[in-house]
């Protein structure tokens, strides 16, 4: 096995090790014991990824072929068993390692991030006797992610995606003597398992015309572009538009659950009930990487129209999670809904075929995120548990570090810098900007509506509510006076809390414009090319052409479009010239420049005039109809519980009831008869 | 080595009976007893390790060449009818030995401590492995009817003589009547074949079924309502809920593990090979059944008061996947089938025995270890192995629905019904999961409603026995293609005859 595939496997495999270490004995060990276990196996996994990372920058050969960044992938696949049904080999049970530099770099960021989530949640539960068990949980999670990340099968991917899922419950509902954590957390288990009828169907429809599922044999029989999807398969027969249309958008409905997309968005605000580092874990390296992860391993499949429904979920949910964040009263609910409405920009992004952007901000968004939710944390802890932002205030005095970091946070998550010099989100947005106003630009051009500058527009406003949201949750937890004397008094720093947010402040401003994160994503798409060229080499030969136009759908992330690149031809805008692309491309750039700047400029300045007086001004705002109803529809997070709980809950609960009746009395009565017969 | 592999499987079968002869002789002395049934299921379960070594597992076929230990011996009885003592094992027989020879090893540690437990409970349990095993390498019918009948009276009088003085004595007599129903139609379709066929070799069977085809519809009815009985799908499942609800834990366990698995494996033996030449109409209606049963047991169990009543419904749903998954007859959804069977009966096992006297209504913190096997369990029922096994028979099930070759789903003409069975075997995943989560939060999750001295603490003895059987769970949802796929996977392509 190559020293990169061998490393990240020993990396995936230490926290599931510590896991079983302290399901076992974990309780024996106690609290702190058990932590800095857990610690030490989390930092091997990130000693392990990171040198990975430098082994896979470096380069080697694997069967007596190159890999190395922006050359080729490191694809290790393995046959259950040879022979099959329909087709060669039943593909499904083919399993292993499928290595980029988009895996080995996720891989990195979350081991960082789960190390650095560990040493916090050590401290910040240090007197929880259930930390043991919260630990156990916790490296159970990491170990699904990264084995999810690594996964070379969709079928693999699923089963990873689904104990991503189940550790999520677990994290929601760590606290076993809270009903409503416990009830969040088998509700958002259960809103994923809804999810999982997508992802069944989907790989069901693939499996079914395909017989393979690795990605690379997807992407090669499946994902090079409309002009080929009506090809003809190995087996002599042919897959249909609508089949992979209808695959492509169920296993979006499945990976939307995961990214809480509309209308699957509604574990949000319960998962935001856990534990602070549980909030973290779920929102910033968990839930959402899993599910945007696989929509990016998805996407060379996607077709146009699936792209297209898949922008404008992303689009709806991005606009209702922005709004819904303006007027939760939570800490945690506020950043839960901002995560929400992140995850939604990276679905837009994906949807209008900005892959690399898309990637871009999710990393940025696993460092922001999960540096917001540790400031909550330390906030929370330090206000002995109060997590109402109406409660606490003018903490800046007493948390200033924590005031700076999270501020640091807040900005990268707005996508805060200019002229091309800012925090992390600054660059991942500004790239999906410049590729939606590429795209808009291009559906103009073609000519097609002009309802698709909904996909510039619609997110750059979504980024004025954002900064809002974020400058009243700064405001009301940081600025002001106190309002609450007894917390204001308890409130402090705790030191052991600060370096892991430092770390986390640091990365957040590095990883965007210094770290070369964009170009290191961009490079999977080169890789992903070469590994299909060399798979259709060898099976397929036919398919040649089809590996030179993988993700060809995706948006260049360079200023300058080169001449041998492939013309998108799989765009519902095709087919579009090099020059057409470049000229939208440049166009895009500054509007998204210009629109980013305005946004955030007028959210911060309304944000600031809400909030910065003392009592707010928001606070007499919202006692003025119309703006009090509003208010209270979106602290209801627009009654969607209410309106599930009414479809669908009731729905199933009364079936249930009815089955459990007949069971009963009509199917246990006819068999107490057929006895006494 | 020669000897070893013809006589192998004939020294397994021995094995139990020699065990449970030994016991009769050792009345009074409880503790040597209980060492003498140990030693003998631990025997068994080595014995059933060592078949891996003759044979050679890919190319472990019958059908269509001599089965690997295969014995053959004329029964020279009355009523015999030209019957023989045939056994002979394949790759869909071998993870049902390991499975049974595990499972009775670990029913006698569950029993170690209880001291109402003696020679006549052990005894009768032997006979019980032996029947089961016999069960799985039985290639003659009329010798299969009559060890499935053995077996479901050795589960009358294990639960007769094993009970703790509650309703065992009501549960067992329900539990016979139910069996012997099933008995009788499977022995009137046995009589029925053997007048169409003239033979009661199963092999002989098969190929007469594919060569002849004009086996009568109602055998096929009869023979796999039989089978279904012994199943515990739905409808068929009442015995199943009934008897888990109120019997004691170990007979719970024999109850939920040993006589499913024995009913599903005779219908993939018997009924699978034929049927289609039988009555395709009639093999897609046990499709639809299969996906409704799913769907009704799924619904069940979430509204499960007792949890011990949602092991049963979720077994019964399991069971009924299980039915889904062999009328769709293809190779891979015969491997996801019997990895789904594996499976559950390990975790159900599991469920079981850590339900102890839980209700819905109780729990919360529980003793050492307690947590820790609850979620194992749960994982395993909610990902790998129970779900994946889900997921592969409804992959399977897609492939069927598109395939144009003679494997359409249920023997369904049109390609529209067969996806439509496959989404609804999809929403039956959805629906099993739900349930399990639903019922896990009442029953595991809620805040505990029992005092700190009724708090329920494993004995060492349970500990070994659940991290046994977590840990074989989880080895055969991580590496289904080791553990289970490449024995299955040969042995079902020639089952349905393929190349």
């Amino acid at each position: 096995m190559p020293l990169p595939a061998l490393l990240l496997v020993i990396a995936a495999l230490l926290p599931l090790a510590a896991c079983l270490l302290l399901l076992f004995i974990g309780r024996r060990m106690g609290t702190p014991l058990a932590g800095y276990t857990a610690i030490f196996f989390a930092a091997l996994s990130f000693v392990g990824s990171s040198w990975a990372l430098m082994r896979w920058v470096a380069g080697g050969n694997f069967r007596g072929l190159p890999y190395r960044q922006a050359i080729a992938p490191i694809v290790m696949i393995w046959s259950a068993f040879q022979g099959g049904a329909s087709r060669g080999y039943p593909g499904f049970m083919d399993f292993g390692i499928y290595l980029d530099s988009l895996s080995v770099l996720l891989i990195t960021t979350l081991t960082l991030g789960i190390m650095l989530l560990h040493i916090f949640a050590a401290r910040s539960m240090r007197r929880d006797p259930q930390l043991p068990r919260f630990f156990t949980i916790l490296a159970l999670s990491s170990f699904a992610v990264l084995g999810l990340i690594l996964s070379a099968s969709l079928l693999h991917a699923i089963v990873f995606l689904e104990l991503v899922s189940l550790c999520a419950s677990m994290l929601v509902g760590f606290r076993l003597d809270r009903e409503v954590m416990t009830r969040a957390g088998v509700r958002m288990f259960v809103i994923n398992r809804v999810g999982d009828l997508g992802l069944i169907l989907g790989v069901g429809i693939l499996f079914a015309f395909l017989g393979k599922l690795t990605w690379p044999d997807l992407w090669l029989l499946a994902g090079d572009g409309t002009q080929a999807f009506s090809g003809i398969l190995s087996d002599g027969s042919t897959l249909p538009t609508t089949a992979l249309t209808l695959a492509g958008v169920a296993l979006f409905f499945g990976a939307a659950s995961r990214c809480a997309q509309f209308p699957l968005h509604v574990w949000t605000a319960d998962a935001s009930e856990g534990v602070a580092p549980a909030g973290g874990m779920v929102f910033a390296l968990l839930q959402t990487v899993g599910g945007a992860f696989l929509m990016a391993r998805l996407f060379p499949i996607l077709t146009p129209s699936a792209r297209l429904l898949i922008g404008i979920v992303g689009l709806t949910t991005l606009s209702m999670a922005s709004l819904i964040a303006l007027a939760q009263p939570g800490i945690k609910q506020v950043l839960a809904w901002l995560s929400t409405a992140q995850m939604g920009l990276i679905v837009v992004a994906l949807g209008i075929g900005s892959w690399s952007g898309a990637m871009f901000h999710l990393v940025s968004f696993c460092y922001f995120q999960l540096l917001l939710f540790l400031a909550a944390g330390a906030v929370i802890r330090a206000a002995r548990g109060e997590t109402e932002l109406e409660k606490l205030g003018g903490l800046v005095r007493k948390m200033p570090i924590t005031a700076v970091v999270a501020a640091i946070g807040l900005l990268a998550a707005c996508g805060a810098g200019s002229v091309g010099v800012g925090l992390s989100g600054y660059y991942s947005r500004g790239m999906i900007f410049k590729h939606a106003a590429a795209f808009a630009t291009m559906a103009t051009n073609a000519p097609r509506s002009k309802a698709y500058w909904a996909f510039f527009l619609l997110p750059v406003v979504a980024t004025g509510l954002n900064a809002i949201a974020m400058t009243r949750w700064w405001m009301l937890i940081f600025g002001g006076r106190p309002r609450d004397r007894r917390l204001y008094n308890h409130a402090r720093e705790a030191p052991t809390l600060l370096w892991p947010m430092a770390v986390l402040a640091i990365m957040t401003i590095l990883a965007g414009g210094w770290l070369g994160v964009g170009e290191i994503i961009d490079s999977s798409i080169i890789e992903a090319r070469e590994g299909a060229r060399r798979l259709a080499q060898a099976w397929y030969p036919s398919r040649q052409p089809a590996a030179a136009a993988l993700f060809s759908a995706a948006l260049p992330i360079a200023e300058t479009v080169p001449d041998d690149s492939p013309p998108d031809e799989t765009s519902d805008l095709a087919p579009t010239s090099q020059p057409a692309l470049q000229a939208a491309l440049t166009r895009g750039a500054i509007l998204a420049d210009r629109g980013l700047v305005i946004a955030l400029a007028l959210g911060l300045s309304i944000g600031a005039l809400l909030y910065l007086p003392n009592p707010p001004l928001a606070q007499r705002l919202r006692a003025v109809p119309p703006i009090s109803w509003l208010h209270h529809w979106l602290r209801n997070r627009m009654y969607f519980d209410e309106l599930y709980e009414a479809l669908f809950v009731t729905l199933v609960v009364g079936l249930a009831g009815l089955m459990a009746w007949v069971d009963r009395n009509v199917v246990q009565a006819l068999a107490r008869v057929l006895m006494r017969v | 080595m020669r000897f070893l592999s013809q006589w192998i499987l004939t020294i397994l079968l021995l094995v139990p009976l020699a065990g449970a002869a030994a016991l009769w002789f050792l009345r009074r002395r409880v503790v040597v007893i209980r060492r003498v049934a140990l030693a003998t299921t631990l025997t068994a379960c080595a014995v059933s390790l060592l078949i891996l070594v003759p044979f050679r597992w890919r190319q472990v076929r019958v059908y269509d060449q001599e089965p690997h230990g295969s014995v053959k011996l004329p029964l020279k009885a009355p009523l015999a009818g030209g019957a023989e003592y045939y056994v002979a094992i394949d790759g869909l027989s071998f993870p049902f030995l390991v499975f049974t020879t595990l499972m009775f090893s670990m029913m006698v540690l569950a029993s170690w401590h209880d001291a109402s437990k003696a020679a006549g409970y052990f005894s009768i349990l032997l006979i019980l492995e032996f029947a089961s095993l016999s069960t799985y390498v039985c290639f003659d019918l009329l010798l299969l009817l009559g060890v499935l009948a053995l077996s479901s009276a050795a589960v009358y009088a294990l639960i007769r003589v094993g009970g703790d003085g509650g309703d065992e004595p009501k549960i067992s007599r329900w539990l016979a009547r139910y069996l012997a129903i099933g008995l009788a139609c499977t022995a009137v379709a046995v009589v029925g074949l053997r007048l169409k066929s003239g033979t009661f070799d199963l092999i002989r069977l098969a190929e007469f079924a594919a060569r002849d085809g004009s086996i009568p519809r109602w055998v096929f009815i009869v023979m796999t309502l039989g089978f279904l009985v012994r199943m515990g799908a739905p409808p068929l499942h009442s015995w199943l809920t009934t008897t888990l609800s109120t019997g004691s834990t170990s007979s719970s366990l024999i109850i939920a593990t040993v006589i499913p698995m024995t009913g599903a494996y005779a219908l993939i033996r018997v009924v699978s090979p034929m049927m289609p030449h039988a009555s395709a109409a009639v093999w897609g209606a046990f499709s639809v059944l299969g996906v409704a049963g799913v769907l009704y047991s799924a619904l069940c169990a979430m509204a499960s008061e007792d949890f011990r009543d949602f092991v049963g419904y979720s077994i019964a749903s399991m069971m009924a996947f299980a039915l889904f998954g062999i009328t769709v007859r293809t190779p891979s959804a015969l491997d996801g089938t019997i990895m789904l069977l594996l499976g559950q009966g390990f975790v159900g096992a599991m469920l079981l025995l850590l339900s102890g006297n839980i209700t819905t209504q109780s729990t919360g913190e529980r003793g050492p270890y307690w947590t820790t096997f609850v979620a194992i369990a749960c994982v395993a029922w909610l990902t790998v192995p129970l779900m994946f096994g889900q997921l592969v028979i409804t992959l399977a099930s897609f492939e069927a629905a598109r395939s144009g070759m003679a494997l359409r789903l249920g023997g369904l003409a049109l390609p529209g019904p067969g996806y439509g069975l496959a989404v609804a075997s999809s929403f039956g995943v959805l629906a099993t999961g739900a349930a399990t989560a639903r019922v896990i939060r009442k029953a595991f999750l809620a805040k505990s409603q029992i005092s700190q001295g009724q708090v329920t603490r494993l004995a060492p003895v349970e500990i070994t026995i659940l991290a046994v059987l977590g840990a074989v769970a989880l080895l055969i949802g991580i590496a289904p293609g080791v553990f289970v796929f490449t024995f299955t996977h040969p042995a079902a392509r020639a089952l349905l005859r393929m190349p």
